[in-house]
Formats: structure tokens, C-alpha cells, sequence
């Protein structure tokens, strides 16, 4: 596992946090998030590419009183999660995404969860398995949110995992 | 270990050239303290599972948080397999399914092996699965088995080490 | 053809300087039900504990606090699937982040919980710290769960502590918690 790129949003917040130019010569993306936004409640996501075809998901997500599935075939992204984050000053949610074989010639899928906390009774458990209709590799990788700006100390961490050179036995 | 060494290994990794209904990593070095396991791919049945060690007569336990896009569940069950993901509301597709599964001590022999899972089928659900060997045996062998019909061509299987 | 996987055949990524290194495990004792990393190098952008955890009696929680930190100024919340329905609960104004049934009891043999806890930007003087945990104990049919749970605690101050405790009695010899840390 190798970090690839951070990056730490300044003053004043971001629209977005992309990472381009991402080598190619790693099997799978890790991506760790450690974001607030300007607004409450709004929904975190990535795209690839930057591209913005209709992607898949199915969602699982609490919100500190009770959880619900949910899925989308129309948005233009792949959920991360929910962000609470007006909240609570100086409270940032946290959040994992995989991206397996990301310079293979399959669409482009990915394995995330993603919480937010505050102290209070209301903050979100995301689990998502979602997949992108690209099959080109990926190249840059861009995270963004539905509602203002992420906000200044936001960071993003992106690594790369090479695979291992054993094989296994196939029937 | 010495600092400035790296933790995580990768082990193994292979790229179905044709469809398959069994992938095995075996001989695993118990010189790791936790073992990772990443699936992406097609499955083409409903039922896809593991066996550790080649053992199909111990009773292996499953426990689900699970979603297919409208209804949420959470489901217990066992048999004498591992459950790849989750074998209820699991559906299937060529395409599109990544797991993710952690073994912690896998090697350890004064505890069961309890095996943490994450992912989904992207048409069908999304779960998390925590699945239990009940065995204190160190895992040396782990098949994985599609069931009724084999994992597509261009699914890829990757082993990872961790160091503790 | 069977394809040997000993330490001898790794792949690319092993042994080499990487981004994601062991910094201190800890067992335990049977004697104890506290595991106390301390001295935590603010070197690294993240924390990774992994854990396997049983308890030697019926206690089934983990409290974590972070820097010796033992106020109300905790938070925790988690979906939960406990083999029948899915759930989503919270703990505010807490002492400590209090994951529940994180540590197996004792009543089942060789059971342990396992679990693994992300703490991103620990080290951070901008942000109040925050967990994130993915673990889950596999028992009988009512007391198996699967856990996706936060935590919080009202503080920026950097990391150099975490301390993990059973909710009571001791962590049994088959518990082990390792800490890494993530570069960034």
C-alpha cells in the first residue's frame, strides 16, 4: 500500500478535491476521506473521469434513530455518504472507498462506507457498493458534494495496492 | 517488525481467463497476522461460499446487514460453507460485484476465525456479512466456490498479508 | 498446479518502505481489561487498530478514549444488524466512545469479536477526533451482530493515547490489538 497523494483543502473551502494523473501502475485505488462541508446533511460522492453517465449503487445508511436501504440508477455520481457536519464545529466525517483493478477494461466498481459524527442524536452509517459505466482506466478520481463548498482542513488521501505476484489454483 | 517497513503484502492474485467455479489460495504462510481478501467480478448464481482448509463437515455461522435497494434485513444462518457474501438476498450479475473480506488472526490457534466482509452486486444489494469457522486450526487453504454456476471470465481474486 | 504462498513468494508491496506500517501490539493477559497505547507518534495522518477481543466474563462493550480524555464529551453512533433486523442507534455526552458488543464474552469458547477502527487526521490540531469501525462477533442466534459505528470526542488536541477498555472484568489471553499507521 502506497500513499499516491494527499491533498488538504485551504482557506476559504473547495467546490471539489481531484486527483489526477493518477499512475497506472498500481492494481487497486484506497481512498480515505476526512471531510466537512459548509451545509448540513448534504451527500458526499465521487466521480471518475469526470465523467458524468448514470452510475449504480445500493445503499445502506442509519442516521442515529433508525437505517434504511436505498439504491439509485440515475445520479450522475456514486454516493459516499451523508455529511452532518453543521452540527458540531471542527467535526469532520470519515470515510473509506476500494476501487479494485481500476486500470482494467471491466466498469469501474467500488466498495465504500463513510460516517459522520457530531455530539448529538443525529449522524450517518453509510455502506455502498456502487459501480461507474466506465471501462476505461481510471485517471483522476473527484470528490465533491451536493451542497456548498467542502469546507478548509477537508482532507483526501489516495494510495495505490499492487497486487501480489502468487497465483492460486483455478477449476 | 522495524518502522519504515510496510505492514501489508500482497500475496496473490489471478485473473479468470475463463469462467471458473473454484479459485483456491492454499499453502498460505502463517507468518501474517491477518489475511485480506478482495473479489471483483461476476458470480452467476446465488449461492457463491468459501471453505476453509478443506473442511465441509464443521458448521460455519453467517450474520447479515444487508439491502437490495428498497427493503433492509439483517439474517443469521450456517451450513457447512462460508457465506462469499450473503446467500439470501444476493442476486446475481456478470459484472459489477466487489467484496472485501478481512480475517484477523488467521493463524492464531486459541480462537475461531471470524471473517469481516463488505461489498455488494451492484444490481442486487449491498452488505456487510460477519461469517465464523469454528475451528482453532490456523488457516493454510481458503477455496472459493461459485455454486450453480462459475465465476465470470475477467473476475480477478487478490490475497493480501498484514503484519503485526 | 498449486501455486506455495510463504513469505518467500510475496508480491510487489511487501517488506519494502510503504505507507501503512505496525506501530505497537498489545495482548491480552487475562489479568487486565485495559489495552493502553501511549506515546503514539504524530508521524503518521492516520491510525488503523485491528483487533480480535474476548472478554473473561459476560462484559461485552469496548470504551475507547482517546488521550486520557474521561469527560462527557464523547459521542457514538452505529447501524447495527443483530440476525433478524436493521438498526441505528446513538450515545451522546458520553465518557467514552462506547462500541457495543465489541468484546466477545466469555460464555461461547474461542469466540472473539473482531473489529476494525479507522482514525483519520488523528493529529490534526484543526479537528475534533473521530473513529470509524466496522466489527462484528458471531455467536448464537440473538446475541450475533454486525456493527458500522463512529465516534467522537469534543477535542482537537493531537492523539498521543488511546485507550481501550472492556466494559468490565479483563481481556482474555486470546485479545489482540495491533496500532498502524497510515502515511498521508
Amino acid at each position: 500500500m502506497q500513499l499516491i497523494s494527499t491533498t488538504t483543502v485551504g482557506a476559504g473551502g473547495t467546490a471539489n478535491i481531484t486527483f489526477s494523473s493518477i499512475p497506472q501502475t498500481y492494481t487497486d485505488l484506497y481512498l480515505l476521506v476526512n471531510i466537512r462541508s459548509g451545509s448540513n446533511n448534504d451527500v458526499l460522492f465521487m466521480r471518475i473521469n469526470g465523467d458524468t453517465s448514470a452510475t449504480t449503487s445500493m445503499i445502506i445508511e442509519g442516521n442515529g434513530s433508525s437505517a434504511a436501504a436505498n439504491s439509485s440508477t440515475t445520479n450522475t455520481f456514486v454516493r459516499f455518504g451523508t455529511i452532518t457536519s453543521a452540527a458540531s464545529a471542527s467535526t469532520f466525517s470519515s470515510g473509506m472507498a476500494y476501487l479494485p483493478n481500476y486500470t482494467g477494461s471491466a466498469q469501474k466498481t467500488v466498495s465504500s462506507d463513510y460516517v459522520s459524527e457530531n455530539n448529538g442524536t443525529t449522524a450517518y452509517q453509510t455502506i455502498v457498493a456502487g459501480r461507474f459505466p466506465i471501462t476505461a482506466a481510471i485517471t483522476s478520481l473527484l470528490i465533491s458534494n451536493t451542497g456548498s463548498s467542502l469546507a478548509e482542513h477537508s482532507t483526501a488521501s489516495l494510495y495505490g495496492i499492487l497486487k501480489g505476484s502468487g497465483g492460486a489454483t483455478v477449476s | 517488525m522495524p518502522a519504515g517497513v510496510s505492514a501489508w503484502t500482497a500475496l496473490a492474485n489471478v485473473t479468470l481467463a475463463s469462467p471458473t467455479s473454484t479459485v483456491t489460495f492454499s499453502s498460505i504462510s502463517g507468518a501474517y497476522r491477518d489475511l485480506r481478501v478482495v473479489f471483483t467480478g461476476g458470480i452467476g448464481s446465488a449461492n457463491p461460499s468459501f471453505v476453509i482448509n478443506s473442511d465441509t463437515s464443521s458448521t460455519y455461522l453467517w450474520t447479515t446487514l444487508e439491502g437490495n435497494g428498497s427493503a433492509s434485513a439483517s439474517a443469521w444462518n450456517g451450513n457447512n460453507y462460508g457465506s462469499f457474501a450473503n446467500n439470501y438476498i444476493i442476486g446475481y450479475d456478470s459484472s459489477g460485484i466487489v467484496i472485501a473480506m478481512d480475517i484477523l488472526d488467521y493463524a492464531a490457534t486459541d480462537k475461531h476465525k471470524t471473517i469481516l466482509s463488505r461489498g455488494g452486486n451492484i444490481n442486487r444489494t449491498v452488505n456487510a456479512v460477519i461469517n465464523r469457522w469454528p475451528s482453532t486450526s490456523a488457516i493454510t487453504s481458503i477455496q472459493f466456490r461459485s455454486d450453480a454456476t462459475n465465476f465470470t471470465t475477467g473476475s480477478t481474486f487478490a490475497l493480501y498479508g498484514v503484519s503485526a | 498446479m498449486l501455486f506455495p504462498l510463504g513469505l518467500l513468494s510475496q508480491g510487489g508491496g511487501g517488506a519494502a518502505a510503504g505507507s501503512f506500517e505496525l506501530i505497537s501490539t498489545a495482548s491480552g493477559t487475562g489479568s487486565s481489561g485495559v489495552i493502553d497505547f501511549t506515546s503514539i507518534p504524530s508521524t503518521y495522518t492516520h491510525l488503523q487498530i485491528r483487533y480480535t477481543a474476548k472478554n473473561t466474563s459476560t462484559n461485552a462493550d469496548l470504551n475507547i478514549t482517546f488521550n486520557n480524555v474521561t469527560s462527557a464529551s464523547y459521542a457514538r453512533h452505529h447501524v447495527l444488524g443483530n440476525t433478524t433486523a436493521i438498526s441505528s442507534g446513538n450515545s451522546t455526552s458520553a465518557t467514552s466512545i462506547s462500541l457495543l458488543d465489541a468484546v466477545a464474552p466469555s460464555t461461547t469458547a474461542n469466540v472473539t469479536a473482531n473489529g476494525i477502527i479507522d482514525i483519520l487526521d488523528y493529529a490534526n490540531a484543526n479537528k475534533n477526533k473521530t473513529l470509524r469501525a466496522f466489527y462484528g462477533v458471531l455467536q448464537a442466534y440473538t446475541t450475533s451482530r454486525i456493527y458500522l459505528a463512529s465516534g467522537f470526542l469534543d477535542s482537537t488536541t493531537a492523539i498521543s493515547r488511546v485507550t481501550l477498555t472492556a466494559s468490565g472484568n479483563n481481556f482474555s489471553t486470546a485479545s489482540r490489538f495491533s496500532l498502524y499507521g497510515i502515511k498521508g
